[in-house]
C-alpha cells in the first residue's frame, strides 16, 4: 500500500505543465521552462509528501489527562514531536472521541505543522461525565502545501481511557445522617452506643454523668437510661441502565443523576458502617461490587461507578444482550451469589424503559428468600424538562405524557409482583430515596 | 494506534531514486574530487619524497596525527591537554592566517608546545614568525648541494648528518635563547644549518634542510643517524613520554590530479609516486559523479538538440512519446477525493429528542390532540386531588374552598369541557377551532387553577406524581 495517493488536482496541473512544454517543443510558444518548472514543483511535492509522510508516521507521540470529577474540565493533551530533519507540513488532524462527550474548550480538529526536531502541543477540555470513555488517538491526512498528495489517515497517539467520578453532596449526606440520627434507625435490640432510648437501670461505677436518669434521681433513685446500640445494614444499590438513561441534557440525564445520588447515598451508608455493595445491569452486563462495609464499600461502588463503559454497559445491542436480559434466573443466581446472607435491602434505580422493567420483575424470587426490593423508576423523558421555557415545558409535557402513563403502567406491574416501587422525578428522586432508606 | 508497518511501503522507490538523484547533484555541487596524491614530503606518501617512514617510525612511541587542516586540529584539541610536538617538513604552499592563528592557539593553550622545523625554503618562516621566533630560514641553497652537517644539542645528542638541498639558518637578533646546534662547512668556514631556541618557554627546532626526513634517507643505509636526531629531538620537546601527541603537517603540500598525471606520462612525476596508490585515486576519480554527470548530461542535452534541428517532425514525436509515457503514467497514481477528515459530531439523546429539537429551535405546533391530552391530564389531577372531574358540575365549588374564584373556576370548566366535546366530535361546535391558540390558553388557564393545588405544567412539580396517584386510585391509565 503507498502511503501517499495524488488528488485530483494533480491531473490538472500535469496537464497544464505538459501543454506548455508541448507548445514550446512544438514551437508555438516559449513556455518550455514554465512547464518544465511545473513537472518539477510536482515531483518535488511528491518527494517531499513522502518523506513527510514517514516523518509524520514515526513521530513520538505522547498522550495525557487530567481532571476526574463529573460535571469538572478534564483536560486532554497529546504532545507530537517530530524527531526528524524533515519539516512536516501540512497535516489536518481530529480527534477521535465518544459522541456523547461535550468539549468545552479547543477544537476537535484542525491544521498543523510540525517542524524539525521540534514539538507540538494539542490540548482540549471536555466537560467531565461519569463513566469510562475512551479518548483518542489523534486521526492526522498530511498534505503538500499545494494540496497534489495527500498520505493515507495515520493514528498518532494511544486511545486513552479517562474515568470520571460522580459527584457526591454532601449536603445531602448531612442531611441523611441527620435524619439517621433522629429516626436511630437500624435498632440492633442491645443496649449500647445509640440514639434509641432502650430501658432504665441502677447506676453502676463509670456511668457518664449525662446519662444519669434525672425523674428517677428526683425520687430518690440513681439510675442511668441506656440506649439501643445501632448495628449495620446490608444494602444492595442495583442500577438498571439502557439507552434511555442517557435521555435529557448534557450533565442532566438519569444516568448521572442516578449516579450521583448513588454516590451519595454510598457515602452516606459507609459513614453509617452498612455493608453495601453495587449491581450494574446493562444490556447483556452484569458488573457487581462484592459487599464491604465502611470506606472501603463506598470506594468500590464509587469505582464500578466510575468504570461505566457506555459502549459496553448501556449502548450495547445484539443477540448476546437481549438474551441475558431475559434471563432471569442468571440475574437471580449472580445477586445470591453476590450477597453473603439472605434478607438484604435492595435499592433499585431503573428507567421506565420496557426492557429493565422486564428484568426488574425477574428478581421476584428474591422476596422469597426475604431480600426487601425497593424500585425507583426514573422517568428519562421528564430529563428534558430542563432547559425549556414555561410554555415550553407544558407543551414537551403534552408530547410526553402518554408514555409517562406508559411509565405508570410498569410501575404498577412491578407493584403487582410484590415489589415496592416508587416513581420519580429529576427534581425529588433523593429524598424519596432517602425516606425508604430511613424506613430500612 | 498506527497503522501495520508489515503493509505498507514507508520508502516507496520512486523516492529512493529521487534521493539517489539529489545525492548526486550534492555530490556534483561540492566539486571535483580532493585526491590527495602528492609527490612532496607528505606524510600519506610512500614515494621516495615522501614521509611516510618518518610516520610510521614516529608512530611506534607516539600518536601521530597527520594535520589536513589546522582549524579542524584546533577543533579537535580543544581543551589540549597534552603536550604537542609539531612536525614541518618542507611544505609547498603558503600558510594562511586562519592556519596561523590556529598554530598559535595551539602553542597557547596545550600543556607543552615543540615545533620542529626542516626546510629548505621560505614557507616555515611565517609559522616561526607569527609564534615570535627570531629564526629564519634564509631559502638560498648551498653549494655544493651535498654537505656533511656536525649537529650538537643542548640535549646532548651529537653526531653527523648527510645534507641534500640545504639553507642557511640566520638569527634576526642574536640572543641567550638562540642556540646555534648545526654547521657545515664552506670553504673552511662555518654555516649554522639547525638552531634550538626557547621562545617564552616554546622550544624550537629549525634545520635548514627537509630533505634528512624523507623516505629516501631514512630507508638508505645513512638514515641511521637523522632518525636517531629526530627521536632524540621529538623526545625532548616532548617532555613526558605517554602524554604527548606529534603533529605532521600534511596539508601544504601540493596534490596531483591522477588522471593528469597518467596523461602527461612524465616518468619523472610518475617515478615520485606509490603506483598503487595512483591507481586507486584513479578509480576514485573516474567514479565520482564530477567526472561522468556533467558530459553525460552534455551529450544527452546534445543528442536531442541535433534530433531536433535535424527533422522538424521529431518535435511532435517528443510531444507524441511524451503523451504517451504521461498517459501510462498517470493512471498508475491512485488519485483520491481529498475529502476532509470528519469531526466528531456531538449529540444529546433525548426521550422525544426529535420534538425537543424542534420545539427549542422552531416552536411547536399543537394539534387538537394535544388538546385533549390536556383535558386528560388535568382532570386525572383534579380527581387525585380534589375528588371532582372536569365534567362534574360541583367541581367550581370544590375548587373555590382552595381558594380559586367561582367566577374563574367555572369560566375554566366551561371553556375546557366545551372544546373537549369539540375535540372529540360530540358537537360541532364551534365549527372554526385553531387548536394551537385554544391548547396555549387552556394550559395558561390550567397553571392558574393548578397552582393551589401545588402543580404546575409549565414548572417542574409534582405534577407527574399527582397524575400517577391520580391513575392508581382510578385503576387505569
Amino acid at each position: 500500500m503507498e502511503v501517499v495517493r495524488a488528488t485530483r488536482r494533480l491531473l490538472a496541473l500535469l496537464l497544464v505543465g505538459g501543454l506548455l512544454i508541448s507548445l514550446d517543443v512544438v514551437g508555438v510558444a516559449r513556455t518550455g521552462a514554465l512547464g518544465m518548472a511545473i513537472v518539477i514543483s510536482i515531483l518535488a511535492l511528491r518527494v517531499y509528501t513522502s518523506l513527510a509522510q514517514t516523518a509524520l508516521a514515526t513521530c513520538r507521540v505522547r498522550g495525557s489527562y487530567k481532571g476526574f470529577v463529573e460535571g469538572g474540565d478534564v483536560d486532554v493533551e497529546y504532545e507530537v514531536c517530530n524527531d526528524s530533519i524533515i519539516p512536516i507540513a501540512f497535516v489536518e488532524f481530529s480527534l477521535s472521541y465518544p459522541q456523547y462527550l461535550r468539549m468545552s474548550k479547543g477544537s476537535r480538529g484542525g491544521l498543523i505543522a510540525i517542524p524539525p526536531r521540534g514539538c507540538i502541543e494539542y490540548r482540549v477540555s471536555f466537560k467531565g461525565r461519569v463513566g469510562l470513555h475512551r479518548i483518542g488517538p489523534l486521526r492526522a491526512v498530511l498534505r503538500d502545501p499545494l494540496g497534489l498528495y495527500r498520505g493515507v489517515e495515520l493514528n498518532l497517539g494511544h486511545v486513552m481511557e479517562v474515568r470520571v467520578r460522580p459527584r457526591v453532596s454532601e449536603r445531602l449526606v448531612r442531611a441523611l445522617l441527620q435524619a439517621s440520627r433522629a429516626s436511630g434507625i437500624s435498632r440492633s435490640r442491645r443496649p449500647g452506643e445509640g440514639v434509641e432510648f432502650y430501658s432504665v437501670r441502677d447506676y453502676r461505677q463509670g456511668d457518664e454523668l449525662r446519662r444519669v436518669f434525672w425523674k428517677a434521681l428526683a425520687r430518690g433513685k440513681l439510675a442511668v437510661k441506656e440506649f439501643e446500640s445501632e448495628t449495620s445494614a446490608y444494602i444492595l444499590f442495583i442500577l438498571a441502565l439502557d439507552e434511555t438513561t442517557l435521555y435529557g441534557p448534557y450533565l442532566e440525564t438519569p444516568l448521572e443523576h442516578a449516579s450521583r445520588i448513588l454516590a451519595t447515598i454510598a457515602d452516606y451508608a459507609s459513614r453509617r458502617g452498612d455493608n453495601i455493595a453495587l449491581l450494574i445491569m446493562g444490556p447483556g452486563v452484569l458488573e457487581g461490587t462484592r459487599f464491604r462495609r465502611g470506606r472501603r464499600g463506598y470506594v468500590e461502588v464509587l469505582n464500578l461507578l466510575t468504570s461505566i463503559d457506555y459502549e459496553k454497559h448501556i449502548l450495547r445491542t445484539g443477540p448476546e444482550a437481549k438474551a441475558m436480559i431475559g434471563d432471569g434466573a442468571k440475574i437471580v443466581k449472580y445477586i445470591k451469589s453476590m450477597c453473603p446472607r439472605e434478607r438484604i435491602n435492595v435499592i433499585i434505580l431503573t428507567p421506565a424503559s420496557e426492557k429493565t422493567i422486564n428484568v426488574i420483575k425477574n428478581l421476584t424470587p428474591l422476596r422469597n428468600m426475604g431480600f426487601s426490593l425497593n424500585t425507583f423508576i426514573l422517568i428519562p423523558q421528564l430529563y428534558g424538562l430542563t432547559k425549556l421555557s414555561p410554555l415550553e415545558v407544558a407543551v414537551y409535557r403534552l408530547k410526553v405524557y402518554n408514555d409517562i402513563k406508559r411509565a405508570y403502567d410498569k410501575a404498577r406491574e412491578l407493584r403487582s409482583n410484590g415489589i415496592k416501587t416508587v416513581i420519580v422525578t429529576p427534581w425529588e428522586t433523593p429524598s424519596r430515596i432517602m425516606a425508604t432508606l430511613n424506613s430500612i | 494506534m498506527r497503522e501495520s508497518r508489515g503493509k505498507e511501503v514507508l520508502v516507496p522507490g520512486l523516492l529512493l531514486l529521487a534521493l539517489a538523484v539529489i545525492g548526486l547533484v550534492a555530490l556534483l555541487e561540492m566539486g571535483p574530487l580532493q585526491i590527495l596524491t602528492a609527490p612532496g614530503a607528505y606524510p600519506g606518501n610512500n614515494g621516495p619524497l615522501g614521509t611516510s617512514i618518518l610516520y610510521q617510525k614516529l608512530r611506534e612511541n607516539y600518536t601521530v596525527i597527520p594535520v589536513t587542516s589546522w582549524s579542524h586540529i584546533r577543533q579537535t584539541l580543544n581543551p589540549c591537554n597534552l603536550s604537542v610536538v609539531t612536525i614541518i617538513v618542507s611544505p609547498e604552499t603558503s600558510y594562511t592566517d586562519e592556519d596561523l592563528e590556529s598554530i598559535n592557539h595551539l602553542k597557547g593553550s596545550c600543556k607543552k608546545f615543540g615545533l620542529l622545523i626542516a626546510d629548505e625554503g621560505v614557507e616555515s618562516n611565517r609559522v616561526l614568525e607569527s609564534i615570535g621566533s627570531k629564526v629564519r630560514i634564509s631559502g638560498a641553497i648551498l653549494q655544493p648541494h651535498i654537505l656533511v652537517a656536525n649537529l650538537s644539542t643542548p640535549w646532548g645528542w651529537s653526531g653527523r648528518v648527510l645534507l641534500d638541498k640545504a639553507s642557511r639558518v640566520n638569527v634576526l637578533q642574536p640572543s641567550g635563547d638562540v642556540i646555534p646546534i648545526g654547521f657545515v662547512e664552506i670553504l673552511a668556514t662555518p654555516v649554522a644549518v639547525a638552531y634550538y631556541e626557547n621562545v617564552n618557554g616554546v622550544e624550537v627546532v629549525v634545520v635548514g634542510d627537509g630533505s634528512i626526513f624523507l623516505n629516501q634517507v631514512l630507508d638508505s643505509n645513512i638514515g641511521e643517524y637523522p632518525l636517531s636526531f629526530i627521536r632524540s629531538t621529538v623526545a625532548h620537546l616532548c617532555g613526558e613520554l605517554g602524554n604527548c601527541i606529534v603533529l605532521m603537517e600534511a596539508s601544504k603540500y601540493i596534490g596531483l590530479d591522477p588522471i593528469e598525471v597518467l596523461r602527461s606520462g612524465d616518468k619523472r612525476v610518475l617515478g615520485l609516486l606509490n603506483m598503487v596508490d595512483l591507481v586507486l585515486s584513479l578509480i576514485a576519480r573516474l567514479v565520482h559523479p564530477s567526472t561522468w554527470l556533467p558530459p553525460l548530461l552534455n551529450m544527452v542535452n546534445h543528442s536531442i538538440r541535433s534530433l531536433v534541428e535535424l527533422n522538424p517532425y521529431f518535435k511532435g514525436l517528443i510531444v507524441v512519446v511524451g503523451a504517451v509515457i504521461v498517459m501510462l503514467v498517470v493512471p498508475r497514481e491512485r488519485r483520491v477525493k481529498d475529502a476532509m477528515l470528519e469531526d466528531v459530531a456531538e449529540i444529546d439523546w433525548y426521550g422525544f429528542g426529535e420534538f425537543r429539537r424542534h420545539l427549542v429551535s422552531h416552536g411547536a405546533k399543537l394539534t387538537k390532540q394535544d388538546f385533549i391530552t390536556l383535558y386528560d391530564m388535568v382532570n386525572t389531577i383534579l380527581r387525585s386531588t380534589t375528588g371532582s372531574t372536569l365534567e362534574d358540575p360541583q367541581l367550581p365549588s370544590v375548587l373555590e374552598t382552595i381558594g380559586v374564584s367561582r367566577g374563574e373556576a367555572e369560566t375554566f370548566r366551561g371553556f375546557m369541557v366545551k372544546y373537549y366535546r369539540r375535540a372529540t366530535g360530540k358537537t360541532l361546535w364551534p365549527p372554526l377551532v385553531m387548536w394551537g391558540r385554544i391548547t396555549r390558553k387552556a394550559i395558561m388557564m390550567c397553571e392558574k387553577i393548578l397552582e393551589p393545588l401545588g402543580a404546575s405544567i409549565t414548572r417542574p412539580s409534582k405534577l407527574e406524581l399527582i397524575a400517577e396517584r391520580g391513575l392508581r386510585s382510578s385503576g387505569g391509565s
